[in-house]
This record gives C-alpha cells, structure tokens and sequence, in this order.
C-alpha cells in the first residue's frame, strides 16, 4: 500500500517537466497565501482577480514577440499590471467613479485587448487556454530560477516591513499619526500582488489566480486569530492545494490550474463547515 | 529631516489658526480657531454632519485644509509622532487576526522605527500601558472577544504605548453601557491629570458638561467655545442643533438632550 502511494508520487517525477512544475507549485502554494492573507484582510480579492486578468495584453504581446521565453513574459505582464493600478489610481482620483467601477472597466478593457491581441495569432485557442487556465508542461529551468528569487523578495518583504504592513492594514489612521510612508506601503502591497500574480501564472493561469490568492487565506483565517498563524496556516492550504493540484493534473490530464483551485476549494468548503468560528456564528 | 519635533512647552499643544476644509465644492469646516493647553479636556459637541470627524482627521493630517495654519508645540504637525487617534469603533475590522498585546504594540511601531524591532522595552511599556487601563488580563485576547467598553479601553492603551501628549478620541462612548462610560471618563481624567491634552467628539452634551474642562459646540464652524456655564445657553444651542435638542429641568439643574432625532449616523466621508 504505502509502496503504491509512493510509486502515484514518484512515477511522475521521472520526467523533468513534472519535477520542475513540482518545485514551482510549491513556490506559487507559498507566495500566493501569503500574500493573500493581506488581500484578504484588506478586502482587495476584486483587485487581486483584475490584476490577474489585466497581465493578458502585456504576456500576449511578449508572446508574439519571443514566444515563451521567461523574461519577456515575466516583464509584459507586469508593465500590464503595473499600467492596470495606474489606470485604476487615475480613474478614482477625481472622485466621480468607485473604486470598484474603476477596476471593472479598466480590467475588462485590458482582459479583451489581451484576448483580441492573442486572437490575432494562429492556433489561438491552445495559447490561450494555457494563459487562462496554466500549463504545467510550460515550467522552465528559467521559471523556477524567476519563481525563486520572486519569492525570495516577497518573503524578506514581509518579513522586514511586517510591523508597518500590519499597521497600514489595520489602522491606516494610525498610520498616518504614526507618520509612516502610507502610500508607499500600499504601492508595495500592490507591487507584491502583481509580483505573485506574474511568476504564479504559468502554473495557475490568470483566469482562476485570484483562487490561489484568498482561498487559502480564508481558510486559515477561519481558524485562527494571530496574523503570523493564519500566514503559516494559509501557506500549508496553498503547498498542500498546488501539490496535490499537480498531480490530480497529471493523472487526470485536466488543466493544472483548474485542479489546483478545485482543491484549495475542496479544503475551503472542509474548514467552513467545521471551523470553530463558524459554529460560534451560528449559535450567536 | 527629523523624524519628531523637540517640543516647545512654552508653546500650546495645539492651535487652529483660521482653518478651512472642503470636500470638493462643500465647505466642511470654516474659520477654525481655537488652542489647547496642556491637560485640557475639550469635548467636542455637534449634530451629525457637523464635521467633528473631519476636524480630528484635518489635525491628524490625514485631510489638508484648504486655508489656514495648524501647529502643534508652534511647528507644522507633520512629523509629530505624539498625536494618538482613537478610531470611531466602526473603522476597525473586529475579525482581525490580532490580540490585544498586538494592537496595543501598533503604538510603539514609530518609536521603533523603520526595520527595528520591538525590545523588551517596548514590551515592557505596552504592559504598562495595558495596566493602566485594567486590561493586562486580556493581552492575548483577539481584539473581537472584548466587549465595546474594554476595546475602548485598549484603543486608550495604545495611545499611552505610543506616548501620545495629545488624544483624540471619536466618539468614543457611542453604544457603551453607563458602567463603561464611567471607567472610559476616569482613565481619560487620569491621562489628563498626567498632562496629556485629550480632545473627545460626543454626542452627549450633559457629559460633555460633567467630565470636561471645556465644551466646543460645532456645527460647520465653532458656535461657542467656553466652560459649561458659558456654553450651555439656548441661543447657542439652538445655533448648533437647529432646534433638535430638549432642555430637562430637573433638581440638579439644566439638562440637555441634544440631536435627539438624529444621532448615531456617520459622519463625513470615511479614509481609505
């Protein structure tokens, strides 16, 4: 039996292909639950979906240009999204506009050029089914080398500022009497968002991203009450969905991303109808 | 560029000089002029709309004003770190995933600077802080398990943590039972006592005549500034409210129960 099991989990890893997308799932399950928990705690998850979608123009046109090389990718779609939270800032800036009117305009327009650029292309369905939806025959030597150091600075962001960060979500009043750079912690929030967003996409795709970014933080939050728990606790959710994602992927031949957030969810709904908080809810 | 001003006793903690604040095309506040001394205990009163949020965020720094000067210790307060808020309890998000210990903490972050850590010093004065306001017991308590009262009272140790010389404080009572009300007044007297200069909007005016040393009637602009027996006069009243409150005549004297009808909405537009 436990000879079997070892032989589901090893029998893949022969090919490169699936050890690489193996090591990459696990860095995208890390990154994106920990960023997630503050888009979850900010209530930026609309933000977090729009980002992803808006990155298609900027990876459709790197990719008609140098085909899947990791670099133009990786810059294209975070021009895009950098171009996509300008856009957004600039159309809430008067006033006139929501915030969440502005994202939807700006994230739809982006998401159709991308979809319209890519439609230009021969054989663009294939293409774009691995933008929307991950590829995990796409993870190269190059990706894993990106995903590395991506979450390297992630993790030693949150890491080094997570005193300020904390604040700045919390209580952005008392940051500001604390007289802390607000807006250049939000701008870093938002950069890390977009930083995720681009290095996760080849393994996740964009369509189905902004899963990997709450579920599992939602899920931790569920459980536990301390910042640093529900960081840790969201990271296991998110190592635990894109293994597990991978490999129900391979044996089953669907789409990577899909299987990855089917479990995220899977673990969701486990932890929403068993969580001590929600039982408290419904006595309350 | 110094991350804090020396301060300059001999100056007023806070002056108002003439400020104005708009939202767009409304004009919130108009000629705002008024100074506090240290230890002074100002409640500020006024009906909804009256712009008592818009003023604490203006002397915060979170709105500029449009015209006019603030100064706290004499110098431009944008470096000051000693200005404590607390928040209106509908600004915080009660199912955060922190402990009491945690937000009080949140106080000392511009005092430990930018990449520093908190030391056993900054521990120490948070428990401190936590004593002072009878919460130590709850330090690893989730800030949501507290009752309104006792997550009043942390809000108050934060700012103690943050060795805040100047409080303001929004709302503070709104929807605390009498017995709540009661410690919330005599810790903000005891701060007070201490030299710590506290400013409180409230839609109370018979407390506001109890439990401070002056009362500011607000309503766009100030009607009247001045201790209870100066303030509390019909015609200034009536300035305020517009006609919305009721003057009780009881054996103690003059009560008064202001914006009756409209109490308990928001105020202003609301940060980020």
């Amino acid at each position: 039996m436990v000879a079997r099991l070892l032989a589901i989990f090893l029998d893949p890893l022969r090919y490169d292909f699936m050890l690489r997308s193996l090591v990459g799932s696990i860095i995208v399950g890390i990154i994106c639950s920990l960023v997630g928990t503050y888009v979850v705690l900010k209530g930026l998850a609309f933000l977090g979906d729009a980002l992803a979608h808006a990155v298609l123009p900027g990876l459709a046109i790197a990719y008609i240009i140098g085909g899947t090389a990791t670099m133009p990718l990786f810059w294209g779609s975070l021009i895009a999204g950098a171009f996509t939270a300008t856009g957004i800032g600039l159309i809430t800036r008067g006033g006139q506009l929501k915030e969440d009117t502005a994202i939807g305009i700006i994230f739809a327009g982006m998401f159709a050029l991308g979809i319209a650029i890519i439609s230009s292309v021969r054989n663009y369905s294939v293409d774009l089914s691995h933008f929307l939806f991950g590829d995990i025959l796409g993870v190269s030597k190059t990706d894993i080398v990106l995903s590395v150091t991506v979450g390297f600075v992630i993790v030693l962001l949150v890491v080094l500022f997570y005193k300020e960060l904390l604040v700045v979500i919390f209580d952005p009043v008392l940051a500001k009497t604390l007289r802390l750079p607000v807006r250049i912690f939000q701008f870093m929030l938002l950069f890390m968002i977009s930083l995720v967003i681009v290095v996760s996409m080849q393994i996740v795709g964009v369509a189905l991203m902004v899963a990997m970014l709450i579920t599992p933080a939602a899920t931790s939050y569920m459980l536990t009450s301390r910042l640093p728990s529900m960081m840790i606790l969201s990271m296991i959710f998110g190592i635990i969905s894109s293994i597990s994602g991978l490999y129900i992927s391979y044996y089953l031949n669907i789409a990577s991303g899909a299987a990855i957030v089917l479990v995220c969810t899977l673990i969701f709904i486990v932890v929403f109808v068993l969580s001590p908080k929600r039982k408290l809810l419904i006595k309350g | 560029m110094p991350r804090y001003w020396k301060h300059d006793t001999s100056k007023p903690v806070l002056e108002l000089k003439s400020v104005s604040v708009a939202y767009g095309e409304e004009r919130v506040l108009e000629d705002i002029s008024f100074s506090v001394e240290r230890g002074e205990r100002i409640a500020v009163v006024g009906p909804n709309g009256a712009g008592k949020s818009t003023l604490f965020k203006t002397i915060v720094g979170i709105l500029k004003p449009d015209f006019g000067n603030i100064l706290v210790y004499g110098e431009k307060p944008y470096n000051h770190i000693c200005i404590g808020y607390v928040p209106q309890a509908s600004m915080i998000d009660w199912n955060f995933p922190v402990s009491v210990f945690d937000v009080v903490m949140m106080g000392r972050v511009g005092k430990i600077g930018l990449l520093g850590r908190a030391k056993r010093h900054d521990r120490a004065i948070v428990e401190r802080s936590l004593e002072r306001v009878g919460m130590l017991g709850f330090a690893n308590k989730q800030i949501g398990m507290l009752s309104g009262g006792q997550r009043q009272r942390v809000f108050l140790a934060r700012a103690i943590a943050q060795e805040a010389e100047l409080l303001l404080m929004d709302e503070p009572l709104t929807g605390l039972d009498v017995t709540s009300q009661m410690d919330i007044y005599s810790i903000i007297e005891e701060l007070s006592n201490q030299g710590i200069s506290i400013l409180v909007s409230t839609h109370d005016l018979n407390a506001a005549g109890e439990h401070f040393t002056r009362i500011m009637l607000l309503n766009r602009r100030i009607v009247k500034l001045g201790s209870k027996m100066e303030v509390m006069k019909s015609q200034y009243l009536l300035e305020t409210f517009g006609g919305h409150f009721t003057m009780v005549e009881d054996e103690h004297g003059v009560a008064i129960v202001g914006d009756s009808c409209c109490s308990g909405g928001k105020i202003g537009r609301e940060d980020m």
